[in-house]
């Protein structure tokens, strides 16, 4: 049964400290009763009852905080502070290091332009940018190209035999300073390139170590590791209390 | 109509209060739990019916309504001596009183228990309170004064006896 207003007796001190600790009396009603609980101890210790009734929250709301948690770890990047300049300076200076002088050309440096020349062997067509070059090395007798002055990395040709020999073309494109990570642009390019679609060449190339191929088994350990990471990381944060209750990835579920 | 987006945004913005709700009325975390969960796919299923701007009350007032049929469904049920679970001795002489007062609201019926938590907890006017339990505004501020009288008077005896 819902009760009505007239049930609260209008007179009551109960209703007035109600009242009073609700904020709902107006001013003049509120000073009569302060004035009136600086003399009365005993209303005064009703009043801190009626205070007391209040409830409280169990824990502390602690959105605000984790929200300036949160944005403090935002800034993504580097921070660019004393230090940090100091090490990135050292590590530019490691890397653009000049190379010390050869015997045979004392002003350039191992690993220069000219001594990285890269023979690209392709079929019976070769590609417009790369015969505009022209052939600059030595065909062998065999058609294969020398070995002889390759330096750096030369292509090991793996056509079959069937490709007649006479036929084998071969290009020297002059690259810059050959790196391992500048090799493998350059794979890529040769064989995404459009132009090379007839025949595609396979370069390998000296010097660069090949990342080892994992096995099926091994594959699987690791995406089956990752998975558990990423299990974990939810989990995680679930405990946090950062993962809402209900959120429906994918509306067709629900 | 409720987007995605608004519904998302509700469950980071409410859950904790709904959760903090329920679980000051039930004193079961786990049930607690279950019935956010409930709300929220309660939301999520009459999103179209339910007006964007009030989403909070209306997740407060089913969470009052589900509060009401889970208690009604533990009256029927009879606890298992295992289950229940002792409470602490505690030899703090000291006069605790949150204690006193969540013992004071466990007593409280149902509805003057989710008046007086809406009201303390969530800072809501009586206006909203009575929307949200359908109730008028003198029927809410009645039952918080009783119910705040309860836990007073709760507290005073407790108060004589220490």
């Amino acid at each position: 049964m819902k009760p009505s207003p007239e049930e609260i007796p209008e007179n009551s001190l109960d209703l007035l400290l109600f009242q009073y600790v609700e904020g709902e009396l107006d001013a003049g009603q509120a000073r009569q009763l302060e004035r009136r609980l600086a003399t009365d101890a005993a209303l005064r210790e009703e009043l801190n009852l009626w205070q007391e009734s209040f409830v409280q929250a169990d824990f502390h709301d602690t959105s605000e905080l984790e929200k300036t948690l949160l944005a403090g770890k935002t800034t993504h990047g580097l921070r660019f502070n004393l230090s940090n300049c100091v090490l990135l300076l050292l590590l530019a200076a490691m890397l653009f290091r000049p190379a010390p002088a050869t015997k045979e050309n004392p002003t350039r440096p191992v690993g220069s332009q000219a001594e990285t020349p890269i023979a690209f062997e392709l079929g019976n067509k070769l590609a417009p940018e790369i015969s505009e070059a022209g052939p600059k090395k030595p065909v062998a007798a065999n058609g294969r190209p020398s070995r002889q002055n390759k330096p750096l990395t030369l292509a090991e040709p793996e056509l079959p035999e069937t490709q007649g020999n006479n036929q084998m073309q071969f290009a020297t494109i002059e690259l810059p300073p050959l790196t391992p990570h500048l090799a493998l642009e350059t794979e890529t390019l040769a064989i995404q390139s459009p132009n090379w679609t007839d025949k595609l060449a396979r370069v390998k190339l000296k010097g660069f170590v090949a990342p080892k191929k994992q096995t099926g088994q091994q594959r699987r350990q690791i995406i089956r590791m990752k998975e558990k990471a990423l299990q974990q990381r939810q989990a995680n944060e679930f405990l946090k209390g950062n993962v809402p209750y209900v959120v429906p990835l994918k509306t067709d579920n629900f | 109509m409720i987007s995605t987006h608004e519904y998302n945004h509700a469950v980071k913005e409410y859950a904790k209060s709904i959760f903090r709700f329920l679980h000051k009325s039930l004193k079961d975390q786990a049930a607690a739990n279950d019935l956010v969960q409930d709300c929220y796919l309660k939301l999520w299923q009459n999103r179209d019916k339910v007006n964007p701007l009030k989403i909070k009350p209306w997740l407060f007032s089913v969470a009052h309504r589900a509060m009401l049929d889970y208690l009604q469904e533990c009256s029927r049920k009879v606890r298992l001596d295992a289950e229940i679970q002792a409470p602490p001795v505690f030899q703090n002489t000291q006069f605790d009183i949150q204690t006193v007062l969540d013992r004071a609201l466990g007593e409280l019926p149902p509805l003057q228990k989710s008046i007086i938590l809406l009201r303390d907890l969530e800072g809501y006017e009586y206006r909203e309170i009575g929307e949200m339990l359908a109730l008028s505004e003198s029927q809410v501020k009645v039952y918080l004064f009783r119910a705040r009288q309860k836990v007073k008077n709760h507290i005073k005896q407790l108060a004589h006896v220490l």
